[in-house]
């Protein structure tokens, strides 16, 4: 409490002035605006904005699972790298464990595989071979080394999945190939 | 400043403030709101809590006002419909203890200097202290005494002045 010091005022004046404060002044029509205290608003800007990074997160998770986000690093890799048997990149696509990634991934990777014959790096030695052999086959030596090929498979070749491998070779082998 | 601070310095002094802001705008409870609302947003205490509503009521009330005389032609249609009723306005009671009417209290006001209106209404209405009033005036606590004389002194005057023709109306006894 403020002590205030002493000023004489004139007993008139004093009276008048005592007068004035009689007349009370009218209530104040509207009332004081609430606030809400700033945390309150900190707790809840912060707490919607956690709501939606973990919706977009749940979204982008849910379409990753799905498989819907196509992974085109197999089929980037240069013919260069691809022949190169000891690079981790030239895993043979037919040798990932299913259950790494999931069989619709697979599906998915079997499409741009057969849509993108040129930068395949599963086809391509076949084909090539496939040329060779069709050439030395026209010369008459053409079955011997076809199962020859098959027996000892050379460095390029992929140990699993053998089955798969003879099926491709045969239909690459086949002298009506367009029509495959 | 706390909440609880805030509501009780609202309940004493709004009131007196609207006064106080009608000197200069015509609508006096938004500065009246405005100054309290930036005094809830104030990071520190003012050291005056009421001498510095008091200021600020000032400023905004001052605000208003050069937006309101953007549109003076329509104010003045509007201050000649109600002028009747301006003291009814601001007070509850049509007369003071002394039996002098409000109405004839808000004219002798409106007639003084503005800083003598300002530091009458900041102190009869407001209850502000020397010290207070020394601070919203910007002048010592005892040179804010003398001002608050004079100008009470020239609003007796002035009041009385107006109201002795009533008095002298009643003793005589006149319808």
């Amino acid at each position: 409490m403020m002590i205030e010091p002493k000023f004489p005022m004139d007993e008139g004046l004093d009276r008048f002035e005592q007068d004035l404060k009689s007349l009370t002044p009218k209530r104040f029509p509207k009332e004081l605006p609430a606030r809400d205290p700033n945390w309150l608003k900190i707790a809840l800007i912060s707490w919607l904005m956690g709501l939606a990074a973990g919706v977009l997160v749940s979204a982008i998770w849910t379409k990753l699972m799905n498989g819907e986000v196509p992974i085109a690093a197999p089929n980037q890799v240069t013919q260069k790298v691809a022949l190169s048997p000891n690079s981790p990149t030239t895993t043979p696509f037919g040798s990932l464990q299913p259950g790494v990634f999931g069989d619709g991934l697979l599906v998915g990777s079997s499409r741009f595989i057969a849509t993108d014959l040129d930068d395949d790096y599963v086809l391509q030695p076949l084909m090539r071979r496939n040329t060779v052999n069709g050439s030395r086959r026209f010369s008459g030596e053409a079955s011997h080394t076809s199962r020859e090929d098959s027996a000892t498979p050379n460095a390029n070749s992929f140990p699993k999945y053998q089955g798969q491998r003879q099926l491709l070779k045969m239909l690459m082998e086949s002298d009506d190939l367009i029509s495959i | 400043m706390h909440s609880d601070n805030l509501q009780e310095l609202f309940a004493s002094l709004s009131n007196a403030l609207v006064l106080y802001a009608r000197q200069w705008c015509r609508t006096p409870e938004d500065a009246v709101q405005e100054a309290f609302i930036d005094l809830a947003n104030c990071s520190s205490e003012p050291t005056y809590p009421k001498a510095w509503l008091y200021t600020t009521t000032r400023r905004k009330a001052q605000n208003i006002a050069r937006a309101e005389s953007r549109h003076r032609n329509h104010l003045e249609q509007l201050i000649q419909e109600r002028g009747a009723d301006r003291a009814d306005e601001y007070w509850l009671e049509p007369k003071t203890r002394n039996q002098i009417a409000a109405s004839e209290v808000l004219e002798g006001l409106d007639s003084l200097k503005p800083d003598q209106r300002e530091m009458v209404i900041a102190k009869v209405w407001g209850e502000l202290t020397f010290e207070e009033l020394a601070e919203l005036m910007n002048c010592s606590p005892a040179s804010a005494y003398r001002r608050y004389v004079l100008a009470l002194t020239e609003l007796k005057q002035r009041v009385l002045a107006a109201s002795t023709p009533c008095v002298n109306k009643r003793n005589s006894g006149l319808p």
